[in-house]
């Protein structure tokens, strides 16, 4: 079936030369198009509304192409219609003008008559030309009317354009702000992508008080860099929401649950009457499934407080041996239900671990408890201990029917059914234990893996590390002094510290910050060009020590020196970021500076510290306005920072969010009185050492209505005394004890 | 085994009820309360040879309710032993004087036992150790 002629309308009077021209054409056309004639521009638009119109042809010859921008109007109302213009005669002066009006060509009717077969080509020309204005068109209505705000930047980070939604949410970047929450760090990612093979970057980012994910590129047209910014601040309530609600349905849960084991007990130790045998067996299967709901419910409280960041490991030195005895104790009444051996192979001597004993107690009871689980009896678990230099190795091996290698990385992802991976059905869990496991061992810093064939079994690894690390540095200080006495040589110890470390960390996260420290030690380990005897210890709170034997102060200087000029001169890159640092370097030198380790060290944290000092940040709790404003302003005007919060769970949240050196709070307050709250902050490891100075009212004090000295508590009276307060302020300030 | 009395305040009426049961099982008598103000009333009218003491409760929580016992019948008069699923205030406990700091939830075979332990302790040492302050 051959295809129907394309359709274009000529508007053109009927005694015009091109109406002639046209009549005569038309077969020489080839058949590719029909033409249909009107007289005016009304009617041309009128036909082409109906569709199915390819173009217009417009006679210059015609009454209305001699009036005001006849092309304009008729492209006003039918902008998807090529226009081609037929000039009585070819004057080239005039071309521009018709172009400019939206024609799409201009041909003159000498032309025409000359070579038909041009009218076919202008034809074609504009429809092709139609289609490419139209691809122009949808490019620029993006970015420009994207509906996240859009910013492009040239390489050296200044604005070079901001789309509508830009302009609208930040007015004070289209007024040419260039210090902006906005753009903060983009150049530098895009340094980072220029030097990178990675097509996008994308990292969360704080505006004002909303949160964006931002996407980051370098457009290849044009080599800009290119920010589109889309709010996730919803997305990050709701999330928090989450968090919030796992964590409060799990401890509601808890309550009920506590009350049911306890009667149950009560019941099934006759404390109530005698229980027949058959009953006793029925309690005896509740028993088991309320333990089961608690090991749920902890898991659930576990994860919910590791998202939110809120878990804390009490680390101590803990003695392997009796650890894992009290694992194996605890679960070898399963495993001999099962018929399973349960071993350890540990080596005989003392080996110590620095760690949170109740946390990797839970990571063996869950590595050795899936092993007996999954391992059909009569069969065998085995822990097995690997002694390495800095850490411990632990192996939970069993004989069970393995995993397939390709399930082995989804193991420790959040809610997988380990049986599942394992492809056997049973009793399921919460698919958290292995998760928790996994960020159990690594708050400790060690890694955790399984390995395993389909068959001869699997095994399950952790690292822990064996030192505390500020445990090493006292003895590395202490023999390497011994070392430079006895051979009466020098001995230094230089000390970095990263510049505005904790909003360096607020910006690149934990991960980052992680990632940086070990890419700023590696540079100081080669700067310093390590001998024999120097070693790098301690990352703490961006601060690093390098013990270096054998090099006096001159040499000192001019290491630290190079070590400042290396580190600042950098730009390090973080996973997805880069990021420069600007840091602090100073030094102690046995004998000219002190003479023993504690001496040199104290003198290098005090030249570290002093470089810095920001004022101490209080936070006010009073539910009272007017006291609150009273009190942050009194305070400010002596320098210091001050937060304030309305209520007790206000102050809960901020401090969750802040970290302050001291806390004012007031007695008297509804919700959550000062006392409960001080119990609150006391307790939690966040603010355990915050000090706190109680406000307290007139009236009826809880404290005096109990006839109490109260002396764990710091009080000042209401109304208030400044200087009074002032020193109460600067004496519990200056007793607390440096954050470790 | 003995008649000893002991006084139990906590804000959940049933598990107070269920630790109870078990006080009783072993022979004890006790006396509840719901919150730190009835323990002492409690306490005003009948004195007791033990305090199992809650720490969140409403009207008066356990550490003033603490606070009070020691100040009316003397620092360590009267032993008490704290309950509370707050693992990091037994410090702050400490320091005003206590028996025990049990962290809930417990067992309780091994609440009992502590019990039995501190009113043992106190009878074998009531007559050698520091004499109760006077008040």
């Amino acid at each position: 079936m051959p295809t129907p002629p394309s359709v274009f309308v000529a508007v053109c009077p009927p005694s015009s030369p091109l109406t002639a021209f046209l009549a005569q054409a038309g077969p020489r056309l080839g058949g590719a198009w029909a033409c249909e004639r009107v007289t005016t521009l009304a009617d041309a638009v009128k036909r082409a509304a109906q569709g199915g119109v390819q173009a217009v042809l417009l006679d210059g010859g015609a009454p209305e192409a001699l009036g005001p921008d006849p092309i304009r109007r008729l492209r006003a109302q039918v902008p998807a219609v090529p226009v081609v213009m037929i000039t009585p005669s070819f004057r080239e002066d005039h071309d521009g003008a018709w172009l400019q009006q939206g024609a799409q060509d201009v041909i003159s009717l000498e032309e025409l008559r000359e070579e038909p077969a041009r009218l076919d080509r202008a034809l074609r020309h504009a429809l092709a030309r139609q289609r490419a204005d139209q691809h122009t068109l949808h490019l620029a209505s993006f970015p420009e009317y994207h509906p996240y705000p859009v910013i492009e930047l040239d390489l050296a980070g200044a604005v070079t354009y901001l789309n509508a939604a830009a302009r609208a949410r930040w007015p004070e970047l289209a007024a040419g702000a260039t210090q902006h929450a906005a753009l903060d760090g983009a150049q530098e990612a895009g340094t980072a992508l220029q030097h990178s093979n990675q097509p996008v970057v994308t990292r969360e980012l704080a505006v004002g008080d909303r949160m964006f994910e931002q996407h980051l590129w370098l457009t290849a047209e044009t080599h800009q860099l290119r920010a589109e910014l889309i709010d996730i601040t919803q997305r990050k309530q709701t999330e928090h929401l989450k968090d919030e609600f796992l964590s409060t349905v799990s401890h509601e849960l808890r309550t009920p649950l506590a009350t049911i084991k306890e009667f149950i007990g009560i019941v099934s130790d006759q404390l109530a009457g005698p229980v027949s045998p058959p009953q006793q067996e029925y309690l005896m299967i509740i028993k088991t499934n309320i333990a089961r709901l608690e090991r749920m419910i902890n898991d659930l409280l576990d994860m919910a407080k590791i998202e939110a960041g809120s878990v804390f490991l009490a680390k101590e030195f803990v003695r392997v041996a009796p650890l894992l005895s009290h694992v194996l104790e605890s679960l070898r009444p399963l495993a001999h239900t099962k018929q399973i051996e349960l071993s350890s192979d540990a080596p005989e001597g003392v080996q110590t671990v620095f760690a949170d004993a109740d946390k990797i107690t839970q990571v063996f009871i869950n590595l050795v408890g899936n092993a007996i689980k999954f391992t059909p009896g009569p069969g065998r678990v085995v822990i097995s201990v690997e002694d390495l230099e800095n850490e411990l190795t632990f192996h939970v091996a069993d004989t069970g029917i393995g995993i397939e290698p390709e399930n082995l990385p989804r193991l420790f992802e959040k809610f997988q059914q380990f049986h599942q991976v394992r492809g056997e059905t049973g009793s399921k869990g919460t698919g958290l234990g292995l998760a928790i496991c996994k960020r159990f061992v690594e708050l400790h810093g060690g890694k955790i893996w399984a390995e395993s064939n389909v068959g001869p079994g699997t095994t399950f690894s952790f690292t822990l590390p064996k030192y505390n690390v500020e445990e090493v540095l006292t003895d590395y200080l202490r023999s390497g002094l011994a070392q430079a006495k006895r051979h009466q040589r020098a001995f230094s110890i230089l000390g970095v510290a990263i510049d505005e470390f904790d909003a360096l960390k607020k910006r690149v996260g934990v991960e980052g910050t992680g990632q940086l420290l070990k890419a700023v030690e590696l540079d100081v380990k080669q700067t310093v060009r390590r001998r024999a005897g120097d070693v790098v210890v301690r990352w703490q709170h961006g601060e690093l020590i390098v013990i270096m034997a054998d090099v006096d102060r001159a040499g000192c200087r001019i290491i630290a020196d190079r070590v400042r000029s290396a580190i600042s001169g950098r730009t390090y890159d973080i996973g997805s970021a880069t990021c420069q640092v600007g840091v602090r370097v100073t030094s102690a030198t046995y004998p000219e500076d002190a003479m023993d380790p504690e001496g040199l060290l104290r003198l290098v944290e005090e030249r570290l510290g002093h470089a810095a000092g920001p004022a101490p940040r209080l936070l006010v709790v009073d539910d009272e306005p007017k006291a609150r404003q009273m009190l942050k302003e009194m305070l400010e005007l002596h320098g210091l920072e001050v937060l304030t919060a309305a209520s007790g769970p206000e102050a809960l949240e901020e401090l969750k969010v802040q970290a302050v050196d001291l806390i004012l709070l007031d007695v008297l307050m509804p919700v959550m009185d000062g006392y409960q709250l001080y119990h609150l902050l006391k307790e939690h490891p966040r603010t355990t050492h915050v000090p706190i100075i109680m406000v307290t009212g007139g009236g009826d004090r809880p404290d005096r209505a109990l006839g109490l000295e109260a002396p764990t508590y710091n009080y000042v009276t209401k109304p208030v005394r400044v200087d009074e307060l002032l020193q109460k302020i600067r004496v519990a300030l200056s007793a607390t004890p440096p954050p470790t | 085994m003995t008649n000893k009395k002991i006084l139990l305040a906590d804000d959940e009426p049933q598990l107070a009820l269920a630790i109870k049961i078990r006080l009783q099982s072993r022979g004890y008598q006790v006396t509840t309360a719901s919150d730190g103000r009835q323990a002492l009333d409690a306490m005003a009218k009948e004195r007791p040879d033990l305090v199992l003491l809650d720490v969140l409760m409403p009207v008066m929580d356990g550490y003033f309710c603490l606070r009070e016992i020691n100040q009316r019948y003397g620092r360590g008069a009267i032993p008490v032993i704290i309950l509370t699923a707050r693992d990091r205030m037994k410090e702050l406990f400490e320091l005003e004087g206590i028996a025990d700091y049990v962290i809930k939830p417990f067992d309780h075979e091994d609440l009992l036992n502590r019990v039995d332990q501190v009113l043992k302790q106190r009878e074998a040492g009531a007559s050698s150790t520091e004499p109760p302050a006077s008040t």
